[in-house]
């Protein structure tokens, strides 16, 4: 959604040019339009939404750090907003695309790059990695690539330390780069940040931050795959130009795509051909042109017809093929 | 059964393979002028995908590192062929005289530009971005298939202290040794090919 172009020169950002500025004018408005959508839908709320949303302070107290790039806007965003000693919150970059535009998950496929974050904070701080949602396939002639279209949160987990002193301010920066494509591929580069007080935990209050934060944090959370269940049994085969995954969940399941942690494994743009069977699937994934070694095991996200989603590592059996 | 016979490649549509003999071809360059593969036995050919719009790309043209290399390795007898895969209507898509006008202007000194606006080569090479970077030895085996470097980023300052595969594949087949890294991911924006 278009609404219009302008020229823009920023200190913030490391090129000016023509923008498309997304429909969110400003990120104040999209966060309440965000707010709004989902209140006036308030079946989608599970009941724990609910229970917070009495526990929630203002979004005001505490500053968002934004930036705006080509096609797109970051946001960082905290479940809470203030920080507990020794405690945690989620952070997460949330980049939100133009219609149609996207950006990559960690391995992008054929062609692109994932984001960057490179977090700066104060002494004592400490960030987890990102935890990549399930990621979704772009397909364009011959190349087939892996990530987000429209938007996407990149959660963390962020522990202050134990000795953070009551009443001190905590900036978090983050500087970013990206990649956002949609027919063609443009670089974005920039930093946000937030400043968090430090409150030593007051009992019965949350200090959580706005519902719309906090929401969008849980849904970030639950967008990640999960690990399978201990019971499951995976494995997978070379045969000759093919992988074979082997996923035995105890039940039938009538559909699976992966998607590989590692470039250069399997061939990204070939179609994967799923066979179920009594207690699981098979998946059967051509091997990449670019793979010149046998390989221990096939790490990735598995995917079932309903969107459950695993992070698995299947040990390659060895065969004499 | 019926063959259509488009025969400007042998074979079928199969990605050149790292180790075997580099799959021949007809294309025709920015001047009008045919160049097939095989003409070049008893050299080394680099073939380098490119499309002067994408951010990869221009990291290594606007900061004169391609030409570079062109000018390093021709002046060393390398055959540089660089190819456009871009269908029409597509970023990087050029007409000869648009090609022509663009390396002068660049000052990009490959042996020819080959136009591939169909994406034949591309496919038969399976090439998935620009840039991405091929060296054919003189036997005609393909001995790198993969990036130019090992900074994938749009960064000019990644260029220098980047491993460059590229001249390194070449230094080390020069020298008589096997190449040391022969395959990696190649980075850039996916080719635009025909389709959709």
């Amino acid at each position: 959604m278009v609404s219009g172009r302008r020229r823009f020169f920023g200190a913030a950002f490391l090129f000016w040019g023509d923008y498309y500025v997304p429909d969110v004018q400003k990120i104040d408005g999209a966060r309440r339009q965000h707010v709004k959508r989902n209140s006036t839908n308030s079946e989608i709320w599970p009941a724990a939404f609910a229970i917070l949303a009495l526990l929630i302070s203002a979004s005001s107290t505490f500053a968002q750090g934004h930036l705006q790039g080509p096609h797109s806007v970051v946001t960082l965003l905290s479940d809470r907003a203030s920080l507990v000693p020794g405690g945690r919150v989620w952070v997460g970059v949330w980049f939100r695309m133009e219609k149609g535009w996207h950006i990559y998950w960690v391995n992008p496929g054929d062609s692109g790059e994932p984001p960057k974050i490179r977090w700066q904070l104060p002494l004592g701080f400490q960030v987890g990695s990102i935890e990549w949602p399930t990621p979704e396939k772009l397909t364009a002639p011959s190349i087939v690539d892996y990530g987000y279209e429209n938007d996407v949160l990149l959660i963390s987990p962020l522990t202050a330390p134990v000795s953070a002193k009551n009443g001190e301010e905590a900036t978090i920066a983050a500087k970013v780069s990206w990649l956002v494509c949609r027919d063609i591929c443009i670089p974005g580069k920039g930093q946000v940040s937030l400043t968090l007080p430090v409150k030593s935990a007051i009992r019965g209050w949350k200090g959580s931050a706005s519902s719309a934060d906090v929401a969008m944090l849980l849904g970030a959370r639950s967008k990640v795959p999960k690990r399978p269940p201990g019971a499951w049994k995976i494995s997978a085969a070379s045969d000759q130009d093919d992988f074979v995954l082997n996923v035995e969940t105890g039940k039938r399941e009538n559909a699976a795509t992966f998607f590989p942690l590692e470039p250069e494994q399997i061939k990204n743009s070939a179609s994967q051909t799923a066979t179920p069977f009594s207690r699981g699937v098979r998946l059967r994934l051509r091997k990449s042109d670019g793979l010149l070694k046998p390989i221990s095991a096939l790490r990735g996200v598995l995917v079932f017809g309903s969107g459950r989603a695993y992070e698995i590592a299947a040990p390659m059996k060895q065969t004499s093929r | 059964m019926i063959f259509a016979l488009t025969v400007i490649v042998p074979a079928a549509a199969f990605a050149a393979r790292v180790g075997e003999p580099a799959p021949d071809f007809t294309a025709t360059d920015s001047n009008g002028h045919a160049h097939h593969l095989s003409d070049y036995r008893g050299k080394f050919v680099v073939l380098e995908w490119t499309n002067r719009g994408c951010p990869y790309t221009r990291k290594h043209y606007e900061s004169g590192n391609m030409q570079r290399l062109q000018q390093k390795w021709t002046a060393k007898g390398v055959i540089w062929l660089t190819v456009l895969s871009s269908a029409p209507g597509k970023q990087g898509y050029m007409t000869a005289a648009e090609e022509n006008a663009y390396l002068k202007q660049a000052n990009a000194h490959p042996t020819a530009a080959l136009l591939d606006p169909t994406g034949t080569l591309g496919h038969l090479y399976g090439a998935k971005t620009s840039p991405q970077i091929y060296v054919i030895d003189p036997q005609g085996r393909l001995i790198y298939d993969g990036a130019i470097d090992d900074r994938p980023t749009t960064d000019v300052a990644d260029i220098r202290g980047a491993k460059n595969y590229l001249s390194l594949a070449l230094e080390e087949a020069m020298a008589g040794k096997t190449v040391s890294t022969p395959v990696t991911r190649p980075y850039g924006c996916s080719v635009k090919y025909a389709g959709e």
